[in-house]
């Protein structure tokens, strides 16, 4: 007897597409309808190689030893450090900001390694923004800076921007003009009406250009940034004939050389074109919910990432209570709620979390489950456990279950719940 | 589970009950305000001190993605104002855009008991109840908005006010809101698609063929005829612009003529006046419209409204759902001023912009004489409400302040004097002598909000009220608020507060925080109405919205502690 759920949300991109037909046959998921790629093997493979089995140092026990454990590891530490968060939900979230405060711990989120720069440089200039839908309906010029959404967000183009056909663009791809801004060409960059090749690292100065170029200022130069300006006054001139334009921008434009500055600058830019037409500027997210990492975090602390909460109250340094540099430098301990930062941090940091003790919460064993001293396998939010995750652009989803967990396994809030009752104990 | 209490000897204000400043034992059992208490109850000393209800704020940005996003961009809001955490109370951060764990606390410290989010994007709600839940204490509601969603804009097209009502009680209860908010009707819609605005209430918009006039009042008689708890929730045309008194006082007219429901005299609330009234001199420039914002509603009582007042120098943050004026703040303030805009898909749009008000800029210190000559013009305290609109025109927290000014004549001419001299030449401000008694200031914080929301339970302390109690350390039968306005400015923080029968401030401390409810609608519909409601609905979600039908209603676990109104529809 197949079972069939309609409307689920996609708990993978920050798409969190919410069209996913989902077919289960026997409690196992047999097949994904919508899905791109990724979401199907998200879906088809979340059992994943079935040995979701608590462990502290290296043996099975159960989980109420595991949580003991999380405890104790957290109270003892100066220094603890919770990281991850952004694969999980809300409420998830809003428990570990909560733990993060009983135990004085610096709490991050994986926008520390990815996003960081946009959030910096909405403290300096704000951000004009909208909704996905508004860019399905109105856009007519869409600008990807930096970003490729054919490999990353697979279903954005069809979805919500290049191919998406809405009230004010019926035809589609027929009614808009798609702008790439890249180092290189990818799959999504032939899409492009126009391509700006940007040579690499020099984006601010690209930013800069065409900025001058839309006040009407001349240009003493024939190329910037190893474009030709004759091109940046064709980009200049589509967008100010444009009825509405959106930049979406990615790591490209985010972790290159100047990082906030180049997002400052492209938020800039898109303030000054506003005073010709309607321009809007989104961050490619990547998590699920990392966008909702950095609300939750933000309402509970009034920041987004690298808190510090060791003084009582939430202080905020990137560079100082972020995971990267507290976990390379005077971290003692850490709890990483669904995330893998063994496998991509820095060797220095890798190297000093293998040696301090460490908890992972997360659906599957990984690289950080290999060094872990704690490890507790947890439901998947959106497939096995309900949650609230927000999209890109901060629309907030509830994802569904559409299967139950392996018996005998937690939800990341039950985890959280569990560990705060045992600090309590040993709090006094 | 609350105990038993009576709090003896208090000088009581209790203006729905005609108590006006006696001395009176309030006695609450099981949460509730009762007649009679066992013997053996909890007494509570309030000698001499100042005993009302717990106050009821109807509009205060508290929660949701703007508020949020608003945080976002003031990391100094943080970084300078904290309070450690203790056993009792978790971290307290923020002053103007504070946590929603700080803005909870310190509503209560104030005395205040309720608190209603005036403006949620419907397609957002999950995130506003989200933060709601974080925000303890304090009762609360949230206002979607209709004033600029293109499925209101079908129906008033189509002069379908059936259609239309349907559609108010489908967006009420599936985004479990509680009152229609209604921001720059049309504008935002200008300014989302064709990055424009409307001027003023009979201004055409394309693709729709309507008027703000059309949208207006089909959702006021949709409003009414619904019988939902609350009037219309107004945020005028033409917010922040010189000259704006003109197309506030036609809005008002819009709906002089619309039936009130049979349980009221209003059909329309106007909020934050203040933004809504500045006339305009010979030489176009901004003076006060406070007096003539008043002496219209002193004349019509289907109209309430509420301040919106100043406060001068104070970092504070300006976030509405009007995009189109905060694009014109930013604009106005120059390159420096951080700017956030955000559309939302067929529904609505909001902006973001820190400001100080100065005392020495002209332009703000005329603003706030506005608030306080209307406030101080307009006779029947039942139809003005105290608000800044937090944060807009300023924090909350400096409420005490906003009541010294309205109690004192010598406090706010002191003011006066302090800030730049266009207050006093382009108002009338020196020339009222008009101070609020302690009876109409509780009207103005208690009974009338509570009124005009339609809550019952609240703002009173007659039996069968909800025993929210504040204790402030001011002694109305000794203090001459005239004479001594800093008592009022540093007393009116609540010493006691008492929540449902529960202490959660005493000796002016936080000791205990709790879950407030969240206050809901009754669902109500024609079968058949709706029905038909629902086909041309589906039909819109399928072509325009980025989320399914099925994931747009809000679940019930975004409103764990539910308190469900009832309506009283008019056949």
């Amino acid at each position: 007897m197949v079972e069939v759920h309609t409307d689920v949300v996609c708990t993978f991109c920050g798409c969190l597409c919410d069209d996913i037909e989902i077919h289960v046959e026997d409690g196992k998921i047999v097949k994904a309808v919508n899905s791109c790629a990724i979401s199907r093997a998200k879906f088809l493979g979340h059992e994943g190689n079935g040995h979701r089995k608590v462990k502290v140092s290296g043996s099975e026990v159960s989980v109420d030893d595991a949580i003991k454990k999380a405890a104790e590891i957290l109270v003892n530490a100066e220094n603890p450090v919770i990281y991850g968060l952004a694969s999980t939900s809300n409420e998830a979230i809003r428990k570990s900001m909560e733990l993060a405060e009983m135990v004085g711990a610096k709490i991050d989120n994986t926008s520390s390694v990815c996003h960081a720069p946009t959030l910096l440089a909405m403290q300096f200039v704000g951000d004009p923004k909208c909704t996905l839908g508004h860019v399905r309906n109105c856009a007519d010029v869409l600008i990807f800076w930096g970003c490729n959404p054919t490999q990353a967000h697979p279903r954005h183009f069809d979805r919500y921007s290049a191919n998406a056909s809405g009230y004010f663009v019926p035809k589609g791809k027929d009614d808009k003009k798609v702008v790439f801004i890249d180092v290189r060409e990818t799959r999504s960059t032939k899409k492009a009406d126009l391509f700006i090749k940007v040579e690499p690292d020099r984006d601010v100065e690209l930013a800069g250009a065409l900025k001058a170029l839309l006040k009407g200022k001349k240009l003493s130069k024939d190329t910037v940034a190893g474009v030709k300006v004759v091109d940046l006054e064709k980009l200049v001139e589509i967008c100010k004939k444009a009825r509405f334009v959106v930049t979406f921008f990615g790591l490209g434009l985010t972790q290159s050389r100047g990082k906030y500055l180049n997002i400052q600058a492209a938020i800039g830019l898109a303030r000054e074109f506003n005073k010709h037409t309607k321009f809007h500027i989104i961050p490619m997210r990547g998590h699920y919910n990392v966008t909702g990492a950095n609300a939750v975090m933000t309402w509970i602390s009034g920041f987004g990432y690298g808190v510090d909460y060791s003084r009582g109250y939430p202080r905020y340094s990137p560079g100082e209570f972020s995971a990267v540099d507290a976990l390379s430098d005077y971290a003692d301990a850490a709890l990483i709620i669904a995330s893998d930062p063994v496998s991509n941090f820095p060797k220095k940091a890798v190297k000093r979390m293998a040696e301090m003790p460490l908890v992972l919460m997360d659906p599957h064993p990984n690289c950080t489950s290999l060094v872990s001293d704690v490890y507790i396998p947890v439901l998947t939010v959106g497939i096995e456990t309900e949650g609230t995750a927000y999209r890109m652009d901060g629309v907030p989803l509830y994802a569904r279950k559409v299967v139950d967990g392996p018996a005998g396994v937690l939800s990341d809030e039950e985890v959280l719940d569990r560990i705060m009752e045992e600090v309590k104990k040993l709090q006094g | 589970m609350a105990g038993n209490m009576i709090i003896k000897n208090g000088i009581v204000y209790d203006p729905l009950n005609g108590v006006k400043g006696e001395k009176k034992d309030i006695m609450i059992k099981d949460g509730v305000v009762v007649n009679d208490v066992p013997s053996d109850a909890k007494e509570v000393d309030a000698t001499g001190k100042l005993v009302v209800p717990g106050g009821v704020e109807m509009h205060s940005h508290i929660a949701g993605p703007k508020l949020n996003a608003g945080r976002a961009i003031l990391p100094n809001d943080f970084r300078d104002n904290y309070v450690v955490r203790t056993n009792a109370v978790r971290a307290l951060v923020g002053h103007a855009v504070p946590t929603n764990y700080t803005n909870g606390v310190k509503y209560t410290e104030l005395g205040f008991t309720t608190v209603f989010e005036p403006a949620m994007a419907p397609l957002d709600a999950r995130h506003t109840f989200e933060e709601l839940e974080d925000t303890p204490n304090v009762d609360k509601a949230s206002f979607p908005v209709f004033g600029n969603n293109w499925f209101v804009f079908h129906c008033v097209q189509n002069n379908d006010i059936e259609m239309l009502k349907a559609f108010v009680m489908w967006m009420m209860t599936e985004t479990k809101g509680y009152a229609v908010k209604i921001v720059n009707p049309c504008g935002v819609y200008m300014w989302a698609h064709h990055h424009s605005n409307v001027s003023g209430v009979d201004d055409v918009i394309p693709e729709y063929e309507i008027s703000p006039r059309q949208v207006l009042r089909g959702l006021c008689q949709a409003n009414e005829e619904l019988g939902l708890p609350h009037t219309i929730h107004v945020h005028a045309n033409m917010l922040g612009r010189v000259g704006n008194i003109g197309v506030t006082l036609d809005t008002l007219k819009v709906v002089e003529d619309m039936k009130p429901h049979p349980s009221r005299e209003q059909v329309m609330h106007l909020t934050h006046l203040q933004f809504n009234c500045f006339a305009e001199d010979e030489n176009h420039r901004i003076c006060s419209g406070g007096k003539q914002l008043a002496e219209y509603v002193n004349s019509h009582s289907e109209i309430s409204v509420d301040l919106g007042q100043v406060i001068l120098d104070v970092p504070t943050c300006t976030m509405t759902g009007d995009g189109p004026a905060e694009f014109f703040i930013h604009k106005a303030l120059g390159p420096k001023a951080k700017w956030i805009n955000g559309d939302v898909e067929l529904e609505c749009g909001g902006g973001i912009v820190p400001v100080t008000y100065k005392s020495n800029n002209p332009f703000n210190a005329i603003q706030w004489a506005i608030g306080l000559e209307a406030a101080l013009t307009i006779t029947d305290p039942w139809r003005v409400i105290i608000s800044t609109d937090h944060p807009n025109g300023g924090p909350a927290w400096y409420y005490p302040r906003v009541f010294a000014w309205l109690m004192s004549k010598k406090y706010r001419d002191d003011t006066l004097n302090s800030i730049h001299s266009m207050a006093a030449d382009k108002s009338d401000l020196a020339g009222i002598d008009r101070e609020y008694t302690w009876e109409e200031l509780m009207i103005n914080t208690r009974a009338a909000p509570a009124k005009l929301l339609g809550l019952k339970e609240k703002g009173h302390l007659g039996v069968g009220a909800h025993g929210d109690v504040a204790i402030y350390p001011l002694k109305p039968e000794e203090l001459d608020p005239t004479a001594h306005p800093e008592e009022i400015e540093k007393n009116f923080w609540a010493e006691t507060v008492i929540k449902d029968g529960k202490f959660l401030v005493k000796n002016g401390t936080t000791i205990d925080t709790e879950r407030g409810r969240t206050y809901l609608i009754k669902k109500y519909h024609k079968e058949a109405e709706h029905e038909r409601m629902l086909i041309d609905l589906k039909e819109h979600f399928d072509k325009w919205y980025t989320v399914t039908f099925k994931n747009y209603s809000v679940q019930d676990v975004f409103a764990p502690r539910p308190e469900v109104i009832p309506t009283n529809p008019v056949s």
